[in-house]
């Protein structure tokens, strides 16, 4: 299985990472207002789905809630492999920046 | 939540069809905060379009990621079914061919299974568990003398003072058993009323609860003298209902003393077989009152009574046996420690109630008896034919997958998955059981009848224990399906798909176990013709051969039963009767005997050569009036007939069968005549007799049995039966004119007569319902063989078109082609008879050895059933053969 992380299955990774848990809709808010870009939920469901299966994130369903029209949430959160892999994606990435010459 | 927060419905409707189902409730929800979050952001207008916008992008989920279809779904299972039913209507003459076989093994199958269910359905009693039936032999110096089904009438009584492990115990008594005649009941208002009850016994109370009888109507009374219970159909029989027959008096008038019986209720019987059936139950104290014998029902010598016991749960039978024995010594005054020790014993040995039916092995056993080899056979004849069918699916089914290679190979294009063939397969051969299920229960139906004809039961659908066969039936039937589904299977999945879109595979595997298939489907016809051919000879052996004896155009009638005590009165009657009936017109001469033949002899007599007991030997005796040995023209091999004149005078006379004596000693049969010998009786000086003629062996019973040395007697004291020999066979006149002389001597005694050459035939009858069923099933294992070679050839021939094309083309002629085509099979079918044949060989061999006289195996035996075998296969493939073999060439080149 293809283990590498693509743009934004890294960052929403990270987004649950930081959030500890999280769902779709807090996932596309987060999106936004980090990112200052918008983007379809079901396009963040999709990720959330392949990380899933890919064994980087684990998934409960939650509390139904009265905003959500009654309708309950899939919680997501990082496996220890997802954080494994982040970090690893992270430091290889620092380690490059690191070395980039500064511009003053 | 306000009216404008609501979510677009168009949008909401677009996402059920875009997005699967099983994310729907989490994108939806997600949907909806997200919109909300919008509308307090950007406004109402911005969220609806990017609203709009998630919807659309949900359209990813449609294809990706993949839906995984499962073939267990109601949906493709449907489509398997639809595509069965395409493939049995494409295929017309293989899917008939298919069901038929299927059909007609499965009939065949379900005939047997009725069969053998009824055959296993014998004295379910509630205690049968415990229930035994005790039974005797006789042995002298550790050989068996003779053994006997019934036993003593004191034992009953004295197993319940002496044995506490004897919880219940009861006896039946058949008066015809100790006195001949008949059991005849009269209604003393209503003379005309009056028949013949072969199931009236004399019981004991406990019976009822022994096999499991029911008072329905009024109560038992069997512990009061006079007393009788009448089963439902009696009842009805007499008096038309059971509420009219209670409290009616019956006259037992074949019983001395003619008793006057009150019915004191009515019973049903339980709903199983009964191996003894009682019509009526009489108390047995009744026959306490019997005047001048009563001392018989209390004698330890008399063997009269069936006893059966219902022992405590888990009694060891050695041990009980052992019992019975100190028993016998403590009551019996005729077993003696002398006799013990002079090794002369008779032992009380117990049966099982439940091998009775099928395993007894008693000459006189009572009732129906049955025969647990030919359960055991036909079991096995059953489970031949199913596979035979099963085989022929199989082997269509295989032969027939080569032309559907092209159709798995799209399949496989298309994506279908190995598991999915395999389950298209199985439905396939699932459907194909269960229909040919189904027209095999039409089959039994519409052929019940016949059947029932055929073995000489009343048996349906219903017969069959549920709950004895329901599981392993149930487990085979699966075990076929998957099996008949499994073999073409293997052969079509492990294919490739683009050589099966190719339509190529020539797996040398699959036609050469092909080939084993069709060995061991004329391997199984060919033994169960063997068998049949087999059978029927002996039959006709049986039938044909010269019994020494003429038994043509002797008509027999039955003794009296009711008659006068008056010893001397009653033998003035038997003449009279022989008198009347020598005045008849077409009568030839009339005689009188204890026995005729057809009928085993049970009385034995020992005799013996000097007045000592140290020579002598066991006999069998048939007291006969003088004519008897003419009437049945037995040949002399020395001396003459009974002098009639010396019949009352000092010596009596005595003729010896040819192996009588042998077996007494004589040198030549010659010198026996005029011998003195004597027999014996126990405790009573013996009397001498002098032997004045020996007559050659003839078979008293059918060919089965050995011929017993015998002895004749001249008297006309035994009336037991009355032989007529007449001039010509049928003449209604003379019979009817006889039956008035019967009646007009001995009144009150319905007339019983029939011809002795029939009367002998139906001692073969056993071996003619084995003939029967044999041919029967035999002709279906061998149809159903058949109809897979025609289809097996059909499809050879189709598949070697084109090299038939080539061959002719290049010079070949029919007969060429037609012999290239036949030998294949033609052999296959020759090499199943050859493996056959040594079974054959063996399995007659042993079934010959239980006649006496039996035919000897020789070739012809063999030579028949092959060649019908030969002739059928060729019948079966030579149309389809043929007509590829006369094809026009150009026409079988352009095939394909």
């Amino acid at each position: 299985m293809n283990q590498s992380l693509g743009a934004l299955e890294e960052i929403i990774l990270l987004l649950v990472l930081r959030e500890k848990e999280s769902y779709g809709a807090e996932l596309v808010k987060l999106y936004v207002n980090q990112m200052s870009k918008e983007i379809t939920l079901p396009a963040v469901v999709m990720v959330l789905k392949r990380l899933e299966k890919k064994g980087f994130l684990k998934s409960r369903v939650g509390e139904p809630t009265a905003e959500r029209g009654g309708r309950r949430k899939v919680m997501y959160e990082a496996t220890k492999m997802g954080y494994r892999l982040v970090e690893e994606a992270m430091n290889a990435k620092n380690s490059i920046w690191d070395m980039v010459p500064k511009l003053s | 939540m306000s009216n404008q927060e609501r979510t677009p419905r168009f949008a909401n409707f677009l996402l059920g069809i875009f997005c699967r189902s099983q994310h729907l409730d989490e994108v939806k929800g997600d949907l909806e905060e997200n919109y909300l979050w919008r509308i307090k952001e950007k406004g109402l207008f911005k969220a609806k379009l990017r609203y709009f916008l998630d919807v659309f992008s949900a359209i990813r989920f449609m294809r990706c990621p993949r839906q995984i279809e499962t073939a267990f779904s109601r949906s493709m299972l449907f489509s398997f079914i639809k595509s069965s039913f395409r493939n049995f209507k494409r295929n017309r003459v293989y899917t008939f061919l298919n069901l038929f076989g299927l059909a007609l093994g499965m009939a065949a199958a379900l005939f047997i299974l009725e069969y053998v269910s009824d055959e296993l359905d014998y004295d379910q009693f509630e205690q049968s568990d415990d229930m035994y039936r005790i039974s005797q032999d006789f042995v002298k110096n550790n050989e068996r003398l003779y053994k006997t089904a019934v036993t003593a009438a004191p034992l009953a009584p004295a197993l319940i003072s002496d044995l506490p492990k004897v919880e219940k115990a009861a006896r039946l008594f058949d008066y015809t058993r100790t006195w001949e005649g008949k059991n005849i009941f009269i209604v003393p208002d209503d003379p005309e009323k009056n028949f013949i009850e072969p199931d009236a016994y004399f019981a004991d109370p406990a019976i009822l609860d022994l096999f499991d009888l029911k008072v329905v109507s009024g109560n038992s009374k069997l512990d009061e003298p006079n007393t009788i219970l009448f089963s439902t159909d009696m009842a009805r029989k007499y008096f038309g209902s059971i509420e009219e027959a209670i409290g009616q008096v019956i006259q037992f008038s074949s019983v001395k003393d003619k008793p006057s019986l009150v019915i004191t209720g009515i019973y049903e019987h339980p709903d199983f077989n009964m191996q003894v059936r009682p019509s009526a139950l009489v108390s047995y104290v009744t026959l306490n009152n019997e005047v001048q014998r009563q001392g018989l029902y209390q004698m330890w010598g008399v063997n009269s009574c069936l006893t059966y016991v219902k022992l405590q749960e888990g009694t060891d039978l050695k041990e009980f046996e052992t019992d019975l024995a100190n028993l016998l010594l403590k009551y019996n005054p005729l077993e003696t420690q002398e006799d013990r020790d002079n090794f002369r014993i008779g032992s009380l040995l117990v049966t099982p109630i439940k091998d009775l039916h099928l395993n007894s092995t008693y000459p006189d056993e009572v009732g129906a008896v049955g025969n647990a080899t030919t359960v055991r056979i036909l079991i096995i004849i059953a489970i031949f034919i199913v596979i035979i069918a099963w085989v022929n699916y199989i082997n269509l089914a295989t032969a027939h997958s080569l032309n559907r290679l092209r159709e798995v190979g799209v399949r496989k294009v298309m994506g279908a998955k190995k598991e999915e063939i395999v389950i298209q397969f199985f439905t396939e051969a699932f459907i194909m059981n269960v229909l040919a299920f189904i027209l095999g229960i039409g089959v039994v139906l519409l052929g019940q009848q016949m059947f029932n004809q055929f073995v000489d039961k009343a048996l349906n659908l219903e017969e069959i224990d549920l709950l004895r066969f329901g599981l392993p039936v149930g487990v085979i039937f699966l075990f076929g399906v998957v099996l008949s589904g499994l073999y073409p299977l293997t052969i079509l999945s492990s294919i490739g798909a683009v050589a099966a879109l190719k339509g190529k595979s020539k797996g040398s595997w699959g036609s050469r176990s092909r080939r084993g298939l069709i060995v061991f489907q004329f391997l199984s016809s060919s033994l169960l013709i063997i068998a049949t051919v087999a059978i029927n000879r002996q039959l006709d052996f049986m039938t044909s051969q010269d019994k020494g004896a003429n038994l043509n155009q002797i008509l027999v009638l039955d003794g009296p039963t009711v008659k006068d005590s008056d010893r001397q009165l009653h033998h003035q009657k038997t003449e009279l009767l022989i008198s009347r009936l020598n005045e008849l017109s077409n009568v030839l001469s009339v005689g009188v005997s204890n026995s005729i033949p057809g009928k085993s002899i049970l009385q034995s007599q020992t005799i013996s050569r000097e007045n000592n007991n140290d020579s002598e030997t066991q006999q069998y005796e048939l007291v006969s009036g003088s004519e008897y040995l003419k009437i049945l023209d037995l040949r002399f091999v020395a001396g003459e007939g009974f002098n009639t004149k010396s019949e009352n005078g000092g010596t009596r006379e005595i003729v010896l069968s040819e192996s009588a004596t042998k077996k007494m000693g004589f040198p030549s049969p010659g010198d026996a005549i005029g011998e003195l010998v004597y027999r014996w009786f126990r405790g009573v000086q013996p009397s001498p007799v002098q032997v004045v003629g020996v007559v050659e062996d003839y078979h008293h019973e059918a060919l089965d049995k050995p011929m017993d040395p015998m002895v004749f007697y001249s008297g006309n004291s035994w009336d037991y039966h009355y032989l007529v020999k007449l001039q010509s066979n049928n003449s209604a006149a003379t019979i009817a004119e006889i039956e008035k002389a019967y009646t007009d001597v001995f009144p009150a005694n319905p007339v019983n007569y029939y011809f002795l050459d029939q009367f002998f035939e139906r001692q073969h009858q056993s071996e003619e319902v084995n003939s029967k069923v044999f041919t029967v099933f035999a002709i279906i294992a061998i149809l159903v063989a058949c109809l897979g070679l025609f289809g097996l050839s059909s499809f050879m021939a189709l598949q070697r078109t084109k090299e038939i094309g080539v061959r002719k083309v290049l010079g070949a002629g029919a007969k060429s082609v037609f012999l290239l085509l036949a030998k294949d099979l033609i052999l296959l079918a020759a090499l199943g008879f050859l493996l056959a044949a040594p079974l054959g060989y063996f399995g007659i061999k042993r079934w010959l050895e239980g006649f006496a006289y039996h035919i000897s195996i020789s070739t012809t035996l063999f030579f028949v059933p092959l060649l019908m075998i030969l002739v059928l296969a060729l019948l079966a493939i030579g149309p389809r053969v043929m007509k590829t073999a006369l094809m026009n060439p150009v026409k079988s080149l352009r095939h394909e």
